[in-house]
């Protein structure tokens, strides 16, 4: 399969430090590709970059084999963006955001009317069309704020974390409408903090901290990355300074993190620890709140790469 | 540039809206008239009544005051979001700077063709033709202070602290110009502030055009004075403008 988007040693720097530090990737044309990483890691700013709003201090970008510089129409029209924030007129109906956020790629008449009402459909909102915005609910909005970016039916769709702060029906309703757009053969970026629907969507994902590309590759493969180690998560009732040695003492750990009282705990396979385990964690005084063996998944990977919980 | 006419009807059509724009626009000037012109009735002699000074005061001070249209449209908390839209559109950076000052023009001079029109029924002499080349001179200085209001805001990149220091500017102008009250009898230094304010040569060309059968010279070079400063500004304040700070 063809790649649609090839990104070479992006690097941006702020004053306050280093924000994208020499990223690179490819994504098939037709594919979802998830950029997942903690608050902060530079997914927003890397999306600034793809978006031609942020000028870069390196690197290059080349859409379809064409390498993009400055704010080139025929690629700006290829892309859709649906911004991290709400980018709608509150005090317009639906159909009237549509009607205008299509008029500025050139669409109008018949063919604008025609694609209007896809939008609407696509996001759900045929019968609530001609209802101002600002009467939406949260979910609403963010649905409509998919559909502004979809009207002119672009061919890179790039999603900056669409579905923070909504309830679970729009969520879903959010990363379905991802799987029918590649369907449809629409390529996808989808930045998230999200592990769950990053699993649940992402062909290719790139894990990034700091600005820095952490690990790349299908969920298999990133799962891979973490050998066969089991991993456990305990819980205590409260911090216990200093208990996190202790679980190295245990014969088999290869890895203890921290986040307060909740420990995650990587252990080699063949060792049967679990009693082990638990009369440290007895050992210290507190109280056992959960304990559960964790099946891996993206949690962990990050775990494992950095150290540190994503939502740390 | 194909979309700037779709850009300008929409920042426009926000402007008209707002119930709080449209006062600014129209009701707002008409209450200071009444309020001032009330205040100072029998403080001018001859032909002309404290409703005619007053009423071009204000007018010109209202033109000035066109630059918080252009501010708020640019950068206003619920409308800076829908601006990055329509940056990730095939749009050129200046064709948004643009529609936001030929935008906030067009507003400002429904209003004062509104309040024109009100002021012409109640008698208030704004010149010949229903006070045309007094209009043109307006229409001219609100295409500039828009412009002007685009540049502070892109360098300020806070909608509330361009209108702050606008409208201390433009205050501290229309005060030294004789807008409110003259200011020459408090001494020498004030007398000089007045004599050389920008507001009092304005004020003077608007008289000479309503009251002194015309001074066309006057009015084409601030029109064109105008223009020259609504390109600057508009130059500025692309230069000011990254896109990136919208982000």
């Amino acid at each position: 399969m063809r790649d649609i988007l090839t990104v070479d040693n992006f690097s941006k720097s702020f004053k306050t430090g280093v924000a994208v530090d020499h990223l690179s990737f490819s994504i098939p044309k037709g594919s979802v590709f998830c950029l997942l990483g903690p608050n902060g890691a530079g997914k927003s700013t890397t999306i600034a970059m793809l978006a031609s709003l942020m000028p870069r201090d390196e690197g290059r970008v080349f859409f379809d084999g064409t390498e993009v510089r400055g704010r080139p129409a025929r690629y700006l029209s290829s892309l859709g963006i649906v911004p991290q924030e709400i980018a709608l007129y509150g005090n317009l109906s639906a159909r009237a955001n549509l009607e205008f956020f299509a008029s500025l790629y050139g669409l109008k008449g018949k063919t604008r009317a025609d694609r209007v009402a896809e939008a609407l459909e696509f996001a759900g909102l045929s019968d609530r069309a001609d209802e101002a915005v600002d009467n939406f609910s949260g979910g609403m909005k963010r649905r409509l704020n998919i559909g502004c970016a979809l009207c002119h039916k672009p061919r890179l769709m790039i999603m900056d974390e669409p579905t923070v702060g909504i309830d679970p029906q729009s969520r879903n309703f959010i990363l379905d409408s991802i799987r029918r757009l590649r369907d449809e053969g629409t390529t996808v970026i989808y930045t998230s903090h999200y592990m769950e629907e990053v699993e649940e969507i992402g062909d290719d994902i790139l894990i990034m901290d700091h600005g820095k590309t952490l690990a790349e590759g299908t969920l298999e493969e990133l799962k891979s990355k973490i050998g066969d180690l089991r991993h456990y998560r305990l819980e205590l009732d409260a911090k216990v300074p200093g208990l996190d040695d202790a679980f190295y003492r245990v014969s088999g750990m290869k890895r203890v993190a921290t986040s307060g009282s909740v420990f995650e705990l990587e252990s080699l396979p063949a060792i049967d620890n679990v009693d082990a385990i638990i009369k440290t964690a007895s050992g210290s005084g507190r109280r056992i709140v959960a304990f559960s063996s964790v099946e891996p998944g993206l949690e962990q990977v990050f775990l494992t790469l950095t150290g540190r919980s994503l939502r740390d | 540039m194909k979309s700037l006419p779709t850009l300008v009807r929409r920042d426009a059509r926000n402007m008209i809206i707002r119930p709080t724009f449209l006062f600014y626009a129209t009701g707002f000037p008409l209450m200071m008239i009444f309020l001032l012109g009330l205040l100072s009735q029998g403080f001018y002699s001859g032909p002309m009544s404290s409703w005619d000074v007053v009423a071009v005061n204000l007018l010109l001070y209202q033109a000035l005051l066109s630059c918080s249209m252009s501010t708020n449209s640019f950068l206003e908390r619920t409308l800076k979001a829908p601006n990055l839209r329509v940056l990730f559109a095939p749009v050129r950076p200046l064709d948004l700077l643009l529609s936001k000052v030929l935008a906030s023009t067009l507003f400002c001079l429904g209003g004062f063709v509104f309040v024109f029109v009100v002021l012409e029924v109640l008698g208030v002499h704004l010149g010949p033709l229903c006070g045309l080349e007094f209009f043109g001179m307006i229409a001219a200085l609100s295409l500039a202070s828009s412009a002007l209001g685009l540049w502070v805001v892109c360098l300020v990149q806070d909608e509330s602290g361009a209108n702050m220091v606008l409208n201390l500017g433009i205050g501290i102008l229309a005060c030294t110009g004789g807008v409110f009250f003259s200011i020459e009898h408090f001494g020498p230094v004030a007398a000089a502030f007045a004599r050389y304010s920008p507001f009092t040569w304005l004020r003077e060309i608007a008289f000479k055009i309503i009251w002194n059968g015309g001074d066309s010279m006057g009015c084409i070079a601030t029109m064109a004075l105008s223009l020259v400063a609504a390109v600057a500004f508009l130059g500025a304040a692309r230069a000011s403008f990254k896109t990136e700070d919208f982000v």
